[in-house]
């Protein structure tokens, strides 16, 4: 019995030690980011600044912490690289993908869930043929496209584009939510004289929060993260960069600063990684969702 | 008189049905407007970001065209010769393959047994571990590539370190120096950002196995393995179909993470498709970009990939119906 | 529990949006005060050179030009590369071009003018005083006579070999004598490698200059060969002269005895000057402005000093030609306050207000001898011996970009696509063991570059240029003495 709790206790810490090491690029970045270029270029593995001891952990002695860790590099990426700018235009961008994405899929979902109308199996067929249509290169066409509409150069332009396609997953998550809600429900909203859409808004809507909360979490991450339509889309707008383009053009001219980059680096993990902790119940169910449907 | 009574009665009571039909198909008619009227913004959006891409990137296919101003140059399948022709193509086209291939082989497996361990009662702190496991998912790809540059550097990074402390190996290793080395980097770095999201996907597989089929093989005297054998395995295969279609066209489609990693290099050895293709679209070094081509090698290239994604796709059909 | 983790988040990221408006209210107070009686004009200046980043010196003197200038607002975008070249192009395409812009080497004077884009600056104020006579080059900054451009840098620039000091004084060697040839610089960085801890001999970053530097090496033994591998006295590319294999086998020598550093693989420029200006390594190659990047750019790089390119026998040496002007601002045709934007310009040409403590605060050299020649004017050891080495060893090669019809034809092939495989790629394919026959590829490239030129001139003189091989090539040009016609 003893060495079971013992196996089971070595077990354990392997595991933790697995998971530490799992995540060790995203420690070493924070830690990066308040250490010296020069300290970077020699022996980068160690989490701690060169002149760091134990004892700067008490708070008597916060002052010499502070003497030794660079936020400096953050003022760096923050004013001179532009991040601050790449972080509004980021939080713009999601939010803006996020809002469009949400009511277009619930929109969608809620007719094709409940209601039957001729051409409902044709649309149905259009949307789900859209995952196996082997597409050419759509991007060159839908910057054609927004150019032509005149918003090539303009953060509605890159929202449109990114938020423009076909959300399969999201209208399937509706569209299953909604047909599951039972009839009653509708029937005793139009006794009460409710019309179609005041009962989609006042009835339906509020029932659905998790799946919109879900289609939230995943778009939300989606976005921030998104990469290759920000990419194209600033090719000429510098100004309107997000994050992950910011950061990439930041390294093309600056790759020598790599205390900053690991700054710039934080600065975009952080609030994803809040958002997800935050959110994590109803992402972890979207995905479940998602490969059991 | 009685005939003209009846033939009034009955117009009487037709017209009173034509007027209730009338009035039902009238609120019918409002409903399909109310119908059409939600659906208007995706339909339109669809027209015009979905199909309208697609369309338009088989036409671009048969010009020659550097993407300024509509194209006019039309040279009918040449732009699919060049590229079936290409060994740059198929150099790309065999990175892309293999980078999926070793990708599946190592995520489908591995990430069930982490899975497995999660899923365990005798696992403290499972939720814990779940979200460690989870963070590179939501971490931004490009930026990854970036830190990973360093990670994997020769001199100091964190791999060499990490392994030369723990004796695996006994001198560094110049993981980015050679192509073949470059790809197996690639596809660690791979195998680490999407490795938590196959979890999930595995643990909601494992949730919905019937417990009493386990008390009932226990009772029966099999142990743990034959459990897992006999009965684990077989529930999971619609899962296994699942996860590995979607680990397949996830690495089909990469492009973030080689850009930013190694840029395809060196000397082409981590090269793929999308990134070839957004060579020829958007970084002419010196030259003009090649749209006409670049979409056509897009359409090989998606061709290609359709035939292993519809073959995956018709097996999570059919076992998807298998499963209710 | 929850709603504290939740609450937590949306506090810390109004936080961020907080710090980020911060920024820009504080600027646009900052245009707020600036009112005065006089009308405000604001003046655009677009650059592609770091001199123009935020807190370095040429944004800084634009600091206080708007002091003694009230009524003249300058607006400094900074932007590079490839970002610069996509940025500019765009808009220009939308009218929006700014006052004065900066370009990158990829925007030559006949394209700037041919689009209309900027106008002479003759017109306005008395450039051609400001500078000496020979800086002013028809078809690099003058054309049809008349000025469009000047030089910020002295035109007589090159490459060097950098070493530190302290890490040969480590390896027991004297810091006094660089290696001067081949086999010294082997020698020498055999010993830092063994001698010095987790330090090589040499680095080079072959990512994105491998043929950049390999050519240097090349260039020692073939002076008439220019940076890209053009030779001016044969008027054609010559990748697979013997002297570039002699070199690329050098190059592989140095990396089969282990001195190389083996990140150099997969390092571009700036990830190259980190590391060196992080003593990773003893020895490499880079240009002029090193110097100033390493101190103000890399916080301050010590115990280095810069000497010629090793040669491979006594009597080689490294000779640069360059053309003696380049250009560096115009002025663009759609301004719409050309006085001001002179004004700044007079500012930006000013010896007194400008050139000089550009040479002293960012250790770049002038286009003006006098200034070079004035010892007061050095603060850096290493730019003093620079400057030596450059008034020894650089020529002025000749100046094809003064025949319109030459000029056009390398604009053309410019635009014609390249080969798939370049230099750089055939050096790091033998390099890394990938490529077994790169002398064959070099052959091939080679023909594939020498043809692209062809049908360029072909297609020039379909426009009607007058333009064969012979205005590209120059048989009395030796590389190392000027080029006189």
């Amino acid at each position: 019995m003893k060495r079971r709790k013992l196996i089971r206790f070595l077990f354990h810490f392997v595991f933790l030690v697995l998971t530490l090491a799992w995540v060790y690029p995203l420690i070493w970045t924070v830690s990066s980011s308040l250490k010296t270029n020069r300290e970077m270029f020699s022996g980068s593995v160690k989490l701690f600044p060169d002149k760091f001891e134990w004892s700067f952990l008490l708070p008597s002695n916060w002052g010499q912490l502070e003497e030794i860790l660079q936020f400096d590099n953050y003022s760096r990426a923050w004013y001179i690289a532009n991040f601050s700018q790449y972080f509004i235009n980021t939080l713009l961008f999601t939010f803006a993908v996020v809002i469009i994405v949400i009511t277009l899929c619930a929109l969608t979902g809620y007719v094709l869930g409940r209601y039957d109308f001729p051409g409902k199996f044709l649309i149905m067929g259009a949307i789900i043929a859209t995952m196996f249509i082997p597409a050419g290169y759509t991007i060159i066409p839908l910057w054609q496209l927004i150019n032509a509409l005149g918003l090539g150069k303009s953060m509605a332009g890159l929202v449109l584009a990114e938020a423009g396609g076909t959300h399969v997953l999201y209208i399937l998550l509706f569209t299953a939510f909604f047909s599951r809600i039972p009839k009653e429900l509708e029937e005793a909203s139009q006794i009460d004289g409710a019309g179609f859409v005041r009962t989609f808004f006042t009835i339906m809507l509020p029932l659905a929060k998790p799946v919109i909360a879900t289609t939230f979490i995943l778009q939300f991450i989606n976005s921030w993260n998104s990469f290759f339509v920000p990419l194209v889309f600033t090719i000429h707008r510098p100004d309107l960069r997000t994050l992950g383009v910011g950061m990439y053009s930041f390294v093309e001219d600056n790759s020598s600063d790599l205390a900053a980059m690991a700054a710039g680096a934080t600065i975009s993990f952080i609030p994803i990684v809040v958002i997800f902790l935050i959110f994590q119940k109803y992402f972890v169910d979207g995905i479940a969702g998602s490969v059991k449907g | 008189m009685i005939s003209k009574s009846t033939i009034s009665e009955q117009k009487l009571v037709s017209n009173e049905l034509e007027r209730k039909t009338r009035k039902k198909s009238g609120l019918k008619r409002k409903h399909y407007m109310w119908c059409y009227l939600f659906l208007a913004p995706q339909i339109i959006l669809y027209l015009t970001f979905t199909l309208w891409p697609i369309i338009g990137s088989y036409y671009f296919a048969f010009f020659n065209w550097n993407g300024i101003g509509w194209p006019t140059e039309i040279v009918g399948w040449e732009n699919f010769v060049e590229v079936l022709k290409d060994s740059y193509f198929w150099n790309a086209f065999k990175n892309s393959f293999v980078y999926t291939f070793f990708l599946v082989i190592i995520v489908v497996p591995t990430s069930l047994i982490v899975a497995l361990i999660l899923n365990s009662p005798k696992l403290y702190g499972a939720a814990f571990f779940r979200t460690l496991f989870f963070l590179p998912v939501v971490l931004t790809m490009s930026i990854v590539g970036i830190i990973m540059q360093n990670m994997f550097a020769f001199e100091g990074g964190f791999m060499n370190e990490i392994l030369l402390s723990m004796n695996i190996i006994d001198d560094p290793i110049n993981w980015l120096g050679g192509p073949n080395l470059a790809m197996t980097s690639v596809v660690i770095v791979g195998v680490w950002k999407g490795f938590g999201i196959k979890v999930i996907y595995w643990l909601a597989g494992l949730q919905t196995l019937p417990k009493d089929i386990y008390e009932a093989a226990k009772i029966d005297g099999a142990n743990l393995i034959q459990q897992f054998v006999y009965i684990t395995v077989p529930l999971l295969i619609p899962f296994l179909i699942v996860i590995t279609f979607f680990q397949t066209v996830w690495a089909f489609n990469v492009f973030d993470l080689v850009k930013t990693f190694t840029n395809g290099g060196p000397l082409f050895g981590t090269d793929m498709v999308p990134l070839y293709i957004y060579r020829y679209a958007f970084e002419m070094d010196g030259g003009l970009p090649r749209m006409g081509f670049a979409s056509a090698a897009g359409i090989v290239y998606g061709m290609a990939t359709m035939v292993i994604t519809l073959i995956l796709g018709a097996l999570v059909r059919k076992y998807g119906k298998n499963r209710y | 529990m929850k709603r504290r983790s939740k609450i937590f988040g949306v506090i810390m990221i109004l936080f961020m949006l907080v710090l980020a408006g911060c920024q820009n209210e504080s600027s646009s107070t900052e245009a707020g005060s600036g009112k005065s009686e006089e009308k405000e004009v604001t003046i655009k200046l677009f650059s592609a050179h770091g001199q123009f980043r935020n807190g370095q010196y040429g944004y800084e003197r634009i600091q206080e030009f708007m002091k003694k200038h009230p009524n003249i607002k300058v607006e400094v975008t900074y932007a590079h590369g490839k970002n610069w070249d996509d940025t500019f192009l765009a808009l220009a395409s939308s009218n929006e071009l700014p006052d004065i812009i900066q370009p990158t080497g990829n925007f030559l004077i006949g394209d700037l003018v041919q689009n209309g884009w900027v106008q002479p600056l003759d017109a306005h104020f008395d450039i051609k005083d400001r500078f000496p006579n020979e800086v002013f080059v028809e078809g690099v900054n003058m054309l049809d006579g008349k000025i469009y451009s000047y030089p910020r840098i002295s035109p007589k620039s090159g490459s060097f070999m950098l070493y530190h000091t302290d890490l040969m004084e480590e390896a027991g060697l004297d810091p006094a004598s660089p290696p001067k040839n081949w086999d010294e610089l082997l020698e020498m960085g055999k010993q830092v490698t063994e001698k010095v801890d987790g330090v090589y001999g040499f680095a080079i970053p072959l990512k994105d200059s491998a043929a950049a530097h390999t050519l240097l090496l090349a260039r020692t033994l073939q002076p008439t060969l220019d940076g890209e591998g053009f030779d001016f006295q044969k008027g054609r590319y010559d990748l697979d002269s013997e002297n570039v294999v002699k070199a690329i086998e050098f190059l592989l020598k140095m990396k089969d005895a282990g001195i190389v550093h083996p990140n150099s693989p997969t390092l571009g420029l700036l990830d190259y000057q980190g590391l060196f200006a992080n003593k990773q390594a003893a020895f490499g190659f880079n240009a002029q402005w090193i110097v100033r990047v390493n101190q103000h750019e890399l916080g301050g790089v010590e115990d280095y000093n810069v000497a010629e390119i090793p040669v491979l026998k006594e009597g080689d040496r490294l000779y640069q030609g360059v053309v003696p002007g380049t250009y560096d601002a115009y002025l663009t045709k759609s301004t719409k306050h050309p006085k001001e934007a002179a004004e700044l310009l007079k500012w930006l040409t000013s010896k007194e207000d400008y050139y000089v403590g550009q040479m002293k605060k960012d250790l770049l050299l002038p286009p003006h001898p006098d200034l070079i020649q004035d010892e007061s004017n050095y603060s850096s050891e290493q730019l003093k011996k620079m400057a030596q080495i450059l008034e020894d060893t650089v020529v002025y090669r000749p100046v094809y970009e003064s025949n319109p019809g030459a000029f056009e034809a390398k604009k053309i092939e410019k635009t014609m696509a390249p080969p798939r495989l370049q230099l750089n790629d055939i050096i790091i394919g033998a390099y890394i063991g990938e490529m077994k026959d790169w002398k064959k590829e070099l052959t091939k490239l080679n023909d594939a570059l020498n043809t692209r030129l062809d049908e360029a001139i072909k297609k020039a003189a379909a426009e009607g240029q007058d333009v064969s091989r012979d205005d590209l090539t120059f048989p009395n040009f030796d590389g190392k003495s000027n080029y006189n016609q």
